[in-house]
């Protein structure tokens, strides 16, 4: 009996996601979907946010395959912690939380940052002539320059550059406030100005 | 017309270039920047630094890439299923269930009441004592002294029929179920 009530409550769950969904339910209810032990909520969540994220954690790691795993281990991380997500901030706002700790931790076992090898290679999909070669170098001390920043002052700059986030969702993902969101931005980007143009 | 620092126009370059400035305070920095060279060049700089940026930007995947993605999420999503904590409970309960019959089956068995022959003789046995007493019983000695000779005896043919309903009155078949006497 107990067994059947169990089944009957799944199927009626997925019934409601598939009606619901139609009229676009917000993440929050999905998320609740999900907890009544609707795996299809979850599948929705995961359209929803998964390009997205990923094309935001490539841009960190510059490299497909790792962006894959690394995004997909994060969908991992939101399936078996959405249990104790209390929802005071948005979904989107805790992936993004979960996401870019993960990059971080990717980040600091990766292997050293690109070698004169690298430079070839940026030059190599720029063409050959001295100026794409300059050129190439110049994007080789301008990553290296990224990846010396501290870590909120590099994800600041990335969220707002790449993704044209919001300073009150930078905030919010990375912990702090609007004003200290912007202070990361401005000091990053003084930082790599100097780094590249010399500046004192 | 309010005049700034550079440091403060520092500020407000990369402001500028970020979000935009309010229509006032970008007023005050063109002033600025028209008179302090060192500040118009941190401008360009910052100008191409951002532009940079936005170049070196990855390109988004390609299609194939999302249809790579899906698969072999799915795939690690089943095992992270097959090993999540509301999964296995169920398949404790499943093992608790089929255990529980077992032990259910095994303790009506041990419990059921056997008739007493079942369990002193088996039907095997039953049969050949039987077949053993209808053979050597005194019964069958009395019957064996009842003989018939019709070749010396002064018996009719009546008498004989006698004898013989005599004979099945003592012997049916259910006491001779193997034809062993008649």
């Amino acid at each position: 009996m107990f067994i059947a009530d169990f089944f009957i409550s799944r199927i009626r769950n997925v019934l409601v996601l598939y009606c619901r969904t139609g009229a676009k339910m917000n993440d929050e209810s999905l998320v609740r979907e999900f907890r009544n032990g609707s795996a299809e909520a979850f599948s929705e969540l995961v359209r929803r946010h998964s390009r997205q994220l990923t094309t935001m954690i490539l841009r960190m790691t510059r490299d497909e395959e790792e962006a894959k795993d690394i995004s997909q281990t994060v969908f991992l991380k939101a399936y078996t912690g959405l249990s104790k997500f209390i929802m005071a901030s948005s979904f989107k706002t805790w992936l993004y939380s979960i996401a870019l700790n993960t990059v971080r931790d990717h980040i600091r076992r990766r292997k050293p940052p690109m070698g004169s090898e690298a430079i070839d290679e940026l030059a190599d999909t720029a063409a050959s002539s001295g100026d794409r070669l300059d050129r190439a170098r110049t994007l080789k001390r301008l990553r290296d320059a990224i990846e010396e920043l501290p870590h909120k002052q590099r994800l600041t700059l990335q969220l707002r550059v790449y993704e044209d986030m919001e300073y009150s969702g930078i905030a919010a993902i990375l912990g702090g406030t609007e004003g200290a969101a912007r202070a990361n931005f401005f000091h990053a980007v003084k930082t790599l100005r100097k780094k590249l143009g010399g500046e004192e | 017309m309010r005049r700034i620092s550079c440091s403060k126009a520092d500020e407000w370059i990369v402001a500028n270039l970020d979000e935009g400035l309010p229509p006032e305070r970008r007023e005050i920095l063109n002033g600025h920047l028209r008179e302090c060279p060192k500040c118009r060049q941190r401008n360009e700089q910052t100008e191409s630094l951002l532009a940079t940026l936005l170049e070196d930007m990855p390109e988004n995947p390609c299609e194939e890439f999302w249809t790579r993605f899906e698969t072999t999420f799915q795939a690690r999503l089943e095992e992270q299923y097959s090993r999540s904590w509301w999964v296995l409970p169920w398949r404790k309960v499943g093992l608790v269930a089929a255990a529980a019959v077992v032990l259910l089956a095994v303790g009506l068995r041990t419990r059921m009441p056997r008739s007493p022959e079942y369990v002193t003789r088996p039907p095997s046995a039953n049969l050949v004592i039987q077949e053993l007493y209808m053979m050597y019983s005194p019964l069958s000695e009395d019957i064996v002294t009842v003989e018939y000779d019709p070749a010396e005896s002064a018996y009719d043919g009546n008498l004989q029929s006698l004898y013989e309903e005599q004979a099945l009155q003592v012997f049916d078949d259910d006491d001779d179920p193997a034809g062993l006497l008649l």
